[in-house]
């Protein structure tokens, strides 16, 4: 008898508290973002939103539309599914009491711990989510967490490229790393590509012809032979720039949407998981909801750590040097007459083609599918861990 | 001592059918005055598109009734065995009854959710917020390959310009924007990637509207009907859940990401630009050649050509990301969530449903 009410307690004290910090999470914390005017409440931000100013007992009374924050419906819509799913299970207790049915009882003990169980879910996820954007995030912005002896993050040309210093959250910085280092270096590669292959098919399909005599003309392409087999190069390589570029745009529309996964996918997950039939799609829900917001951005944060290692700030490759620099390497296979000068110039180290290489493989392709790769990995396993099997095989194929 | 004990009994028994009593009746009460805002309604006439709840209590009555005369053939034949069968047949009408109930409270409960309270910017149903995703879905999907075309016709358009002019004997001739023609292949990869997407996207569209006109008409009144009898339970049982797990759970998770991607209205499509640029760029470099010769035509213009086509080509390539969002990875996870829930509905009904070959498929 004292173990149950010691039980009944310790539950009511944590779905208060669950309430409790969900709306002082709400009321109190505020985030700036860098992007927007006003201020953002609850560590995701997200653009063009709703904020809750008056909720009572975990429901939204009252709500602003807010440039920057986050709308906590959803939220308040989950803590009350859970409040209602408590007292569903104390009511399907007492009666089970009442009518001393053993099934009755020990069915309503294990939702009762399976309410605990989303509780506590909650809270540890909330308290990553806080963990990540005031200590993960900050920790890896100021120093080189794999690589401690490298100096980059503090040096001045990446803050050059990282005006904002203090990050509201991670999110903020990983789409700005994605934004700005990786879709500005494709965008400017795409750009050069064009240009120079326009420059060098112009050349190439210049042709000649002199008339001789009335029956006789002579006709010749003297470019064609040096720059065909050089224009068949660029449209290799080009066909490269537009896969990566595709793909990175995967990846950045799905960091954008991250803070939307948070709020939108977890209390989703909440109340599938307060129902027993519905709760191993629960656990997938909310072990999706910890993976692409908890463990995506650290992954990021870790990639852009290796990445930094390996070119240092402003190391990637420019389309205006690289437009340069090829049509350098052309003119002199042209005046060498060797094709073999081309391969040789550019993959040279620190040359063009070399640095274009390992910016497409390595930190556009390979580093953001491991990381991938490790997320969902978390994930399934997590998942398994809230009692549901969960394929993720077409997604990492699709990945 | 008796006395109490007897009492106690009774109070139980009471208790019991109290409870009982109260759950049907709160359980059939939304069946029976809610008026639904719903896409399909809830009334029992037949012949209207929301008849599913009048065949299924129908197809339940006709299977009770042919079970009844079964074990009165069995009683008039002094078969015990055929009597066994059609009592425990009996009991699984019960079930199915106690089933379709609980089930028609949780579709009508689904159709009278407001999207308003879950969080949406306008208040509509769950199948309208799901078909707003299709909408939306469909038109990044058509902006995009306008937008591909676009650039693949005006790269093409450039790249077979060939022009050339004399002096004297010699002839100086070229293809001028020749070299745009290598970003042709690359255009078409992505041109194929989005009429992948045109298909797919439209895929799921047309599985939104047969769930919610053909699944709960005639996969659950038949799942029901299929349910009430030994031979066929498993294939009823296995109907029911497609039809209903289906019905509740494919609106729901699509319209969850409609939701996470900013309830987007429906992106316009842009017109065939193409040819304006060409020709407006032709009549320039005509222009520019008869008045200060073909060398400064050339190169004036391949800047010109760049101007116009490297926009094109570059929205092009960055438009396929959130198109592959919208249409893959979303709709990926969405499904996964669908199997799973699927697959938790069945169980309650015996079957083990795996619909993610299904989503595989799609």
């Amino acid at each position: 008898m004292k173990n149950n009410v010691m039980k009944f307690l310790l539950i009511g004290f944590l779905i208060l508290a669950l309430a409790g910090i969900s709306n002082a999470a709400l009321a109190t914390t505020t985030v700036n973002c860098p992007n927007a005017p006003s201020p953002c409440k609850f560590g995701m931000a997200m653009h063009e939103t709703r904020q809750c100013t008056s909720s009572l007992l975990g429901m939204c009374i009252a709500e602003t539309v807010n440039r920057c924050c986050i709308h906590d419906l959803l939220f308040n819509l989950a803590n009350l599914v859970v409040l209602i799913t408590f007292a569903l299970v104390a009511i399907a207790y007492m009666i089970g009491r009442a009518l001393e049915n053993p099934k009755v009882l020990q069915w309503s003990e294990t939702e009762l711990t399976q309410v605990i169980g989303t509780a506590v879910i909650l809270m540890v996820f909330m308290s990553l989510t806080a963990i990540l954007d005031t200590t993960v995030g900050p920790t890896f912005y100021n120093q080189s967490v794999i690589f401690p002896a490298d100096t980059y993050r503090t040096s001045s040309s990446y803050q050059q490229l990282h005006p904002y210093g203090g990050w509201a959250t991670v999110q903020d910085h990983v789409q700005h790393y994605l934004e700005s280092d990786l879709e500005g270096t494709l965008s400017s590669l795409i750009y050069g590509f064009s240009t120079l292959s326009a420059m060098v098919g112009a050349i190439s399909s210049m042709s000649f012809s002199i008339q001789v005599s009335s029956s006789l003309s002579i006709f010749f392409t003297p470019f064609a032979a040096t720059f065909g087999p050089i224009q068949s190069v660029l449209a290799t390589v080009f066909n490269a720039v537009v896969i990566s570029a595709a793909q990175l745009q995967i990846q950045l529309e799905i960091i954008k949407l991250n803070g939307a996964i948070f709020t939108i996918l977890l209390p989703l997950g909440l109340i599938f998981r307060a129902f027993p039939f519905t709760r191993p799609a629960g656990g997938a829900l909310i072990s999706i909801a910890f993976g692409f917001t908890i463990m995506l951005p650290i992954a990021y944060l870790v990639t852009e750590d290796i990445a930094l290692h390996l070119y240092g700030p402003g190391g990637r490759p420019s389309g205006d040097t690289l437009a340069g620099q090829i049509t350098q390497i052309a003119f002199s296979v042209s005046s060498a007459n060797e094709m073999q000068t081309f391969f040789t110039n550019g993959f040279a180290e620190g040359g063009v083609l070399r640095q274009m290489a390992k910016f497409l493989v390595i930190e556009v392709t390979l580093l953001p599918l491991m990381a991938y790769l490790m997320v969902l990995n978390i994930t399934r396993n997590l998942a398994e861990i809230f009692g549901a099997h969960i394929d993720f095989s077409t997604l990492v194929r699709m990945i | 001592m008796m006395e109490n004990t007897v009492v106690t009994e009774n109070t139980r028994k009471n208790l019991k059918f109290a409870l009982l009593a109260a759950l049907f009746i709160l359980f059939l009460s939304p069946n029976m005055f809610a008026t639904s805002s719903c896409d399909i309604s809830s009334s029992f006439t037949p012949g209207q598109p929301g008849s599913w709840l009048f065949w299924s209590v129908a197809g339940i009555g006709i299977s009770a009734i042919i079970a009844s005369i079964i074990f009165m053939a069995g009683k008039v034949l002094e078969k015990p065995e055929l009597m066994s069968r059609s009592k425990t047949d009996l009991t699984q009408i019960i079930a199915t009854v106690v089933i379709l109930v609980v089930f028609s409270s949780a579709v009508i409960f689904m159709c009278n959710i407001g999207t308003g309270s879950l969080g949406f910017k306008t208040n509509t149903t769950l199948f309208a917020a799901a078909r707003g995703y299709f909408d939306y879905q469909y038109s990044l999907t058509a902006k995009e390959y306008a937008d591909t075309a676009n650039a693949i016709m005006s790269v093409s358009a450039f790249s077979s310009i060939y022009g050339g002019g004399g002096w004297g004997m010699v002839t100086i001739s070229m293809s001028p924007f020749s070299g745009l023609a290598t970003l042709l292949s690359s255009l078409q990869y992505i041109m194929n990637m989005v009429m992948l997407q045109i298909s797919i996207a439209h895929a799921q569209r047309v599985i939104l509207t047969v769930i919610e006109s053909v699944f709960l008409t005639y996969l659950l009144p038949a799942g029901l009907v299929l349910r009430c009898f030994t031979p066929t339970r498993e294939l009823g049982g296995i109907l029911i859940s497609l039809a209903v797990g289906l019905f509740l759970f494919y609106p729901l998770m699509f319209a969850m990401s409609y939701l996470i991607t900013g309830e987007n209205a429906p992106v316009g499509i842009p017109g065939s630009t193409w040819y304006n640029d060409v020709i407006r760029t032709g009549i320039v470099l005509v222009g520019e050649y008869i008045l200060a010769g073909p060398l400064v035509s050339v190169v004036t213009n391949i800047a010109t050509v760049l101007a116009i086509v490297n926009p094109q080509v570059v929205s092009s390539i960055f438009g396929l990301g959130k198109v592959m969002l919208v249409v893959f990875i979303l709709p990926a996870i969405d499904w996964i969530i669908i199997a799973a829930l699927i697959r938790d509905v069945s169980k309650i009904m015996g079957e083990e449903v795996d619909v993610s070959t299904l989503a595989r498929l799609i």
